[in-house]
């Protein structure tokens, strides 16, 4: 009777595992269908009003910088206020030149380190993606940037 | 050897007397690790900002996070706010009937407004909140195709109902 009882613990037994590997197929079908590949990040932007004009006047010098995008990919760099000056940095190979624009940007920023606020102005057919790779270009620069209506 | 001698020295062969088990115990394992791994990616990269199929957004090398807001998405159709079409759109063109004399598309004003006065009824201490915290963020999921007239005019319209702390939401470029 002993011998019985102990062969019987002895005996291999197998942990059904068909019904979890069932569960797991679901899951991960369910994961993968609602995973989303892309991730998403954003850029912080104002919209042009007085506001950013009476926080400038807080300001030493009081000078606003303007970034004015045309279809060309010329870029535009106007300053007004207490100063008033105009470069136009024009576009290289068919495409903004950004390497010369932040080289400009840079000696404004030198220039007038407590201004670091911009203005971008672009005319009216100009696609959204030309804005933000222009706003990741001149961001690191002047991160409050602020979107504005172009003089005609 | 023909066919019959063939068929019949098939069927006279000697079944296999042990029952025959497929070893599943390791593509458990794999399985497992697929399950931790895709989870893992699931909690981290949550987000309820899921832009519309016909939205093609634009690729930059932002680092923020998306946090919640209220999402306003422009397509080539349609203006939306968090999902619900507002204003309509033909080839990224508001319709001239629906323009204030400022340049801005009534119905989006329209929408605006309701919205925030539904938020004004939810939260009445929002309004007090805002001089403390700054203007409400808005997300901006707009195509990239957009021409900027439209952005700006989209823009202008949230800026004159308060939002001030705009999102643009783009792909990240890896």
């Amino acid at each position: 009777m002993k011998t019985s009882s102990r062969h019987e613990c002895e005996q291999d037994f197998e942990l059904n595992i068909a019904p979890i590997i069932d569960c797991f197929v679901v899951l991960i079908a369910y994961l993968l269908i609602s995973a989303s590949f892309i991730s998403l990040t954003s850029m912080d932007v104002q919209v042009a009003v007085p506001a950013i004009g009476a926080d400038a006047a807080n300001q030493k010098e009081n000078v606003e910088i303007s970034l004015d995008l045309d279809q060309n990919r010329n870029v535009t760099v106007r300053l007004t206020g207490d100063r008033t000056e105009s470069m136009v940095v024009p576009a290289r190979e068919g495409d903004w030149d950004f390497a010369a624009l932040r080289g400009k940007l840079e000696g404004l920023r030198g220039r007038f380190p407590a201004t670091d606020s911009a203005i971008l102005t672009a005319v009216q057919e100009l696609e959204y993606s030309q804005i933000v790779r222009m706003i990741e270009a001149t961001r690191g620069l002047y991160p409050k940037l602020a979107l504005g209506e172009r003089d005609e | 050897m023909s066919n019959r001698k063939k068929k019949r020295r098939f069927l006279r062969r000697k079944k296999p007397t042990e029952e025959m088990v497929l070893q599943i115990t390791s593509m458990a394992d794999i399985f497992t690790i697929l399950l931790v791994f895709l989870l893992k990616s699931f909690s981290t990269g949550i987000s309820n900002i899921t832009p519309s199929q016909s939205l093609s957004l634009p690729i930059a090398s932002a680092q923020e996070n998306v946090e919640e807001a209220l999402k306003l998405e422009v397509s080539d159709s349609a203006v939306m706010i968090d999902d619900q079409p507002v204003t309509s759109l033909k080839n990224f063109v508001f319709d001239s009937n629906d323009l204030e004399s400022n340049g801005t598309p009534r119905s989006l004003n329209a929408a605006l407004v309701a919205f925030r006065e539904k938020e004004r009824a939810r939260n009445p201490a929002s309004a007090g909140a805002v001089a403390e915290t700054g203007a409400p963020q808005l997300l901006v999921l707009a195509d990239q195709k957009t021409p900027y007239s439209t952005l700006k005019a989209v823009m202008t319209t949230a800026a004159i109902h308060g939002f001030g702390n705009f999102k643009l939401v783009v792909v990240e470029d890896h």
